[in-house]
């Protein structure tokens, strides 16, 4: 019996989905907080009341669109919440083209299960 | 909206962060104490806005460690998986059962994280050469001072277990799940500290997503809560970061351990409708 073990497979570099990760990562953090600083500039400029609950997207952009804090803040929280789906979505592409195909169908795995999660909340939201 | 009151949710959501910052447990575990018992806001919103705000911290966070190298990108994709589907199981059990049921959980789990702390139990792993086995292609590296720590994670079967079950905690706790995951990581898996704490830093995140969409839901993300608990957090962590270059965490552990004995306490006597 051969005890010698099958040559490795090259092993392919993530570097490009690391450095892809941080830049959504870094512009999610960016676009989250200015909407939720409009939110608060709002809140204190006018007199809107903040809803209790974030609405649905459609809510969202409307009340965005008549100046409401509540839609500023809905979208500033959303895109928090939607910036990990994006960076796996991202990340699955560069993986399949890099040839990683296993772990692209992994990454692709976590994100439908987590956009399935967001849809239906959506949905019933 | 009323001004004091965010003031107020900011403060709390960063005192959270920069503890949880300091001792790499994230800040949901404090968070939701704080603001159900100093607050008042009622605790299924205090967890959606926990979840929201773990996100927050990982997405602001995760910068360090993806940069140090300390997060095992595939590693962290396979046990999401289990981690994901968890945490909507968590978040659907947590809209189902009682509040008081939820604090009486969350003051265990607070009593579990400050004893585990002050244990410090973790575990050396030593390098493994660049030839090592890696059947599952999960090999990573990373420098730590002039010398490049190399390792292979094991287990993966316990891995994918535990974080399944991490993930049922994170949903219905808002917290991220680190408590459970980082020790298994070490313990079981063979990652070094660094590379335990730095992979879950960049799991909770995704694993909030799916409690906060569940919360999301159920009318429970409450925006005049969570927008200025977002802030807090943001600040908290900046903070919590340049304190820990400050002053040598080991040697507040006697003090975190007593605030966070006291908050469990105080959740379970809340949980049974005693206030201290």
């Amino acid at each position: 019996m051969s005890t010698q073990s099958a040559p490795k497979p090259e092993r392919i570099s993530i570097a490009p989905v690391i450095s892809a990760t941080l830049r959504i990562y870094r512009w999610a953090v960016y676009i989250s907080f200015a909407f939720l600083g409009v939110g608060f500039a709002l809140a204190l400029l006018t007199d809107h009341e903040v809803e209790r609950e974030i609405g649905t997207p459609v809510e969202m952009v409307r009340r965005a669109l008549e100046l409401h804090p509540s839609g500023y803040f809905g979208i500033g929280i959303g895109v928090m919440i939607l910036a990990p789906i994006a960076m796996l979505i991202n990340a699955a592409v560069i993986l399949f083209r890099l040839g990683d195909r296993k772990y692209a169908r992994f990454t692709a795995l976590v994100a439908l299960i987590l956009s399935l999660s967001i849809l239906v909340a959506f949905l019933k939201g | 909206m009323e001004l004091d009151q965010s003031i107020l949710l900011a403060l709390s959501a960063m005192i959270g962060s920069v503890f949880g910052s300091m001792l790499g447990l994230g800040g949901g575990v404090f968070i939701v104490p704080l603001f159900t018992l100093w607050l008042g806001v009622d605790p299924k919103v205090a967890i959606g806005a926990s979840a929201v705000c773990v996100v927050t911290n990982s997405v602001v966070g995760s910068k360090r460690h993806l940069d140090n190298g300390f997060v095992n990108f595939r590693l962290a994709t396979i046990l999401q998986s289990t981690t994901a589907a968890g945490a909507i199981i968590g978040a659907l059990i947590a809209l189902a059962v009682s509040a008081n049921f939820l604090k009486g959980l969350l003051g265990i789990v607070i009593m579990y994280a400050a004893f585990t702390m002050i244990r410090g139990s973790k575990k050396g792993v030593e390098s493994v050469p660049p030839d090592a086995p890696d059947p599952m292609n999960l090999m990573n590296a990373y420098e730590d001072g002039n010398e490049i720590v190399r390792y292979v994670p094991k287990r993966l079967d316990v891995g994918l277990a535990t974080s399944g079950f991490a993930g049922v905690l994170s949903g219905m706790l808002g917290i991220g799940g680190g408590l459970v995951q980082v020790p298994v990581m070490n313990l079981i898996m063979g990652l070094p500290m660094r590379a335990a704490a730095g992979t879950s830093s960049f799991m909770v995140g995704m694993t909030s997503v799916a409690t906060a969409a569940v919360f999301y839901a159920s009318g429970k993300i409450d925006p005049a809560v969570t927008a200025p608990a977002m802030v807090g957090v943001l600040a908290g962590s900046s903070l919590g970061s340049m304190l820990t270059k400050r002053f040598k965490v080991s040697h507040l552990l006697g003090l975190f351990f007593v605030v966070m004995v006291g908050l469990g306490i105080s959740m379970i006597l809340s949980a049974f409708g005693k206030g201290i």
